[in-house]
């Protein structure tokens, strides 16, 4: 019994290991005092305070920041008037345009990033943070989606009933009662599409123009010039700014979970 | 004219859905402070009627009337009716509080903070809730949500109070007691209450009407002691208080309030009813009977096989087998004396039955 324990360990621990051995040595020696990856000269935060004295990579920083946040809120906005029409209608063909909305999620980044870029250019729109927005906005909306849809499922439609019969008109009611019943879903799904913009570098690189750069756009060009240990410590906030927003996705959504039982 | 004596008028509404017709042409109205209880089995059309009424559905045909105001149309926030919902429908994301004071702050009419405060303290104490003001309604236990959705439903002083089979989900201590407090409750409040339920006891207790309501109509509309004394039809008077149906065969009016039928050879005399129908002799009518008006005596008219004796509390149920047709008798407190396999006599005191109708489109439950 004990054997056969120890063996079936292996593949967890490889699995692991493969995944988190390159992150982690990159978080360490983003701390490395020294400019060599190969050599470890001690504890050092000075590649995180050259990182903020670098002008184009703080813009950088910014232009994601604001592309992120920009393109989470239009989403969840059309992400949740869409999962309400939804749920409300009873289309024939609804199953297939449910499917429709999610096909971003598994179509290749490298076709979506095509596909923008030739649509932006059909269009004639000059390329920059309008195009970014629009390209982000639109495959951040199925990450939104599929959470308001699965929170739309296990609605308790009696209580918006309960507000209109208590006086409440049909904005006032979908104010005080169904949106903050459906805001832990839409407050994560943000989260979560803010985790995917922030890292998006595919997409970004076919629709920005020659002046806005992002963050992972910004890592993606430097490297071509040669790895520097500010790269790693890029990389580790980075990391942990994903980190963050996926872990209170989970958190929001295990709240919700148990309010509703 | 619109009477206005009347709260609620209900005249000619129809509704279906789809090819189910599930309030066929039902008509009628409620008192001004009356407790009025809708008596019905799962699917008889009850909540929807309930719906239509507070404008959660819309009707095919007929008109509301809500204090000789045409509402047929009006938006449910826009009718002076309110609902205990049959799962409560609290607010998940609000406190007791803020539950209880949803119907003041979202009216045109906002009041001020402090009356909001001490209106909201009035409902929980009406309901004995005060001190959870600020708990969640996942925290609340079953009974407790449904005072939170009484107080919420109460506050804004609506002209009728709806509910839909309130204490359903309620176990039946806490159902006794809740009966009483919401008769009370409707007694302080002097608001109109109608009341959904398939819980006869419930009907009985707590109703100065009952409605008992069957496939989208009312069969019959009277105070308790009407309904269970003169049930008018068969599927009334087995719905209500399971009552014996007695065949018989008509043989003539005695005047006006009795009427002469033969029973398994014997002639009895009972109660024509009050549902205006004429009889000729032979016509086969049924006729309920109380159990508790089975009187056992050694020298009664009647004799029938005891096929099983049940003891329940201080009630003693009695099944007899009379001639073909089962009867079950009730009799309080303990008798050891009877036995299954006995013969007894039994004596139907006169005017104790009633005549009624069969129902004629019965797939089963209510047949002879």
């Amino acid at each position: 019994m004990k054997k056969f324990r120890k063996r079936s360990l292996i593949y967890p621990v490889v699995m692991t290991v493969l995944t988190y051995l390159p992150i982690l040595i990159v978080a360490v020696y983003s701390f490395n005092e020294s400019k060599l990856s190969s050599r470890w000269d001690g504890f050092s935060l000075k590649w995180y305070a050259e990182l903020f004295r670098d002008d184009s990579i703080l813009e950088a920083l910014g232009n994601s920041v604001f592309l992120g946040v920009t393109s989470s809120v239009l989403a969840a906005v059309i992400a949740t008037a869409a999962a309400l029409g939804m749920a409300k209608s009873n289309l024939p063909l609804k199953q297939w345009v449910e499917k429709l909305a999610l096909l971003p999620l598994i179509i290749p980044e490298i076709v979506l990033g095509m596909v923008f870029l030739a649509f932006f250019s059909l269009l004639g729109l000059p390329f920059g943070m309008l195009t970014l927005i629009i390209a982000h906005t639109a495959f951040c909306i199925p990450y939104i989606y599929t959470e308001v849809a699965a929170a739309l499922e296990s609605l308790d439609y009696s209580a918006i009933e309960a507000a209109r019969d208590l006086g409440a008109g049909r904005l006032t009611a979908f104010f005080t009662v169904t949106l903050p019943m459906l805001s832990p879903a839409i407050i994560s799904g943000m989260f979560l599409s803010f985790a995917m913009s922030f890292d998006d570098v595919i997409i970004s690189i076919f629709v920005t123009g020659v002046s806005v750069n992002t963050l992972p756009i910004k890592v993606y060009t430097q490297i071509k010039t040669g790895l520097s240990p500010k790269i790693n410590a890029l990389c580790t906030i980075m990391l942990a700014v994903s980190v963050l927003c996926l872990t209170v996705a989970g958190m929001i959504k295990k709240r919700r979970e148990n309010r509703e039982e | 004219m619109d009477d206005v004596s009347h709260i609620l008028e209900i005249r000619g509404v129809s509704k279906a859905f789809g090819e189910t017709r599930v309030i066929r042409d039902l008509s009628f109205s409620v008192a001004r402070g009356e407790f009025l209880t809708v008596l019905g089995s799962s699917g008889c059309g009850k909540t929807t009627l309930l719906r239509i009424i507070c404008g959660l559905e819309e009707a095919d045909a007929g008109s509301v009337f809500l204090d000789g105001r045409d509402v047929t149309a009006a938006e449910p926030n826009l009718r002076e009716v309110n609902t205990v919902f049959q799962n409560y429908a609290l607010f998940p994301h609000m406190t007791v509080f803020d539950n209880v004071a949803y119907p003041l702050r979202i009216a045109k009419k906002r009041p001020p903070k402090e009356e909001v405060q001490r209106r909201v303290a009035d409902a929980l104490a009406l309901v004995r809730m005060t001190g959870y003001e600020r708990r969640f309604p996942s925290a609340l236990s079953g009974g407790q949500r449904q005072r939170i959705a009484i107080a919420r439903a109460v506050i804004g002083q609506p002209r009728v109070l709806l509910l839909d089979e309130p204490l359903g989900a309620l176990d039946l201590n806490l159902r006794r007691q809740m009966q009483t407090e919401l008769k009370n409750l409707q007694k302080s409040l002097g608001i109109t209450f109608i009341y959904i339920t398939h819980d006869q006891e419930e009907a009985l207790n707590m109703s100065d009407r009952i409605a008992v309501m069957r496939n989208g109509t009312f069969l019959q509309i009277g105070t308790p002691s009407e309904i269970y004394d003169s049930p008018r039809s068969v599927y009334v008077a087995r719905f209500v208080g399971e009552a014996n149906i007695l065949p018989c065969t008509f043989t003539k009016m005695l005047d006006d309030t009795s009427a002469q039928v033969d029973f398994g050879g014997m002639p009895l005399t009972v109660r024509p009813g009050n549902h205006g129908r004429t009889y000729r002799n032979g016509d086969f009518v049924p006729a309920a009977l109380r159990g508790e008006q089975i009187k056992l005596s050694d020298t009664g008219t009647f004799s029938g096989t005891v096929t099983d004796v049940s003891f329940a509390g201080g009630v003693l149920r009695l099944t007899l087998s009379c001639g073909k047709t089962p009867l079950t008798a009730i009799r309080y407190g303990l008798d050891t004396s009877v036995h299954p396999g006995d013969t007894v006599r039994f004596d139907i005191p006169a005017l104790a039955a009633v005549l009624c109708e069969s129902d004629a489109d019965d797939a089963g439950e209510g047949r002879l």
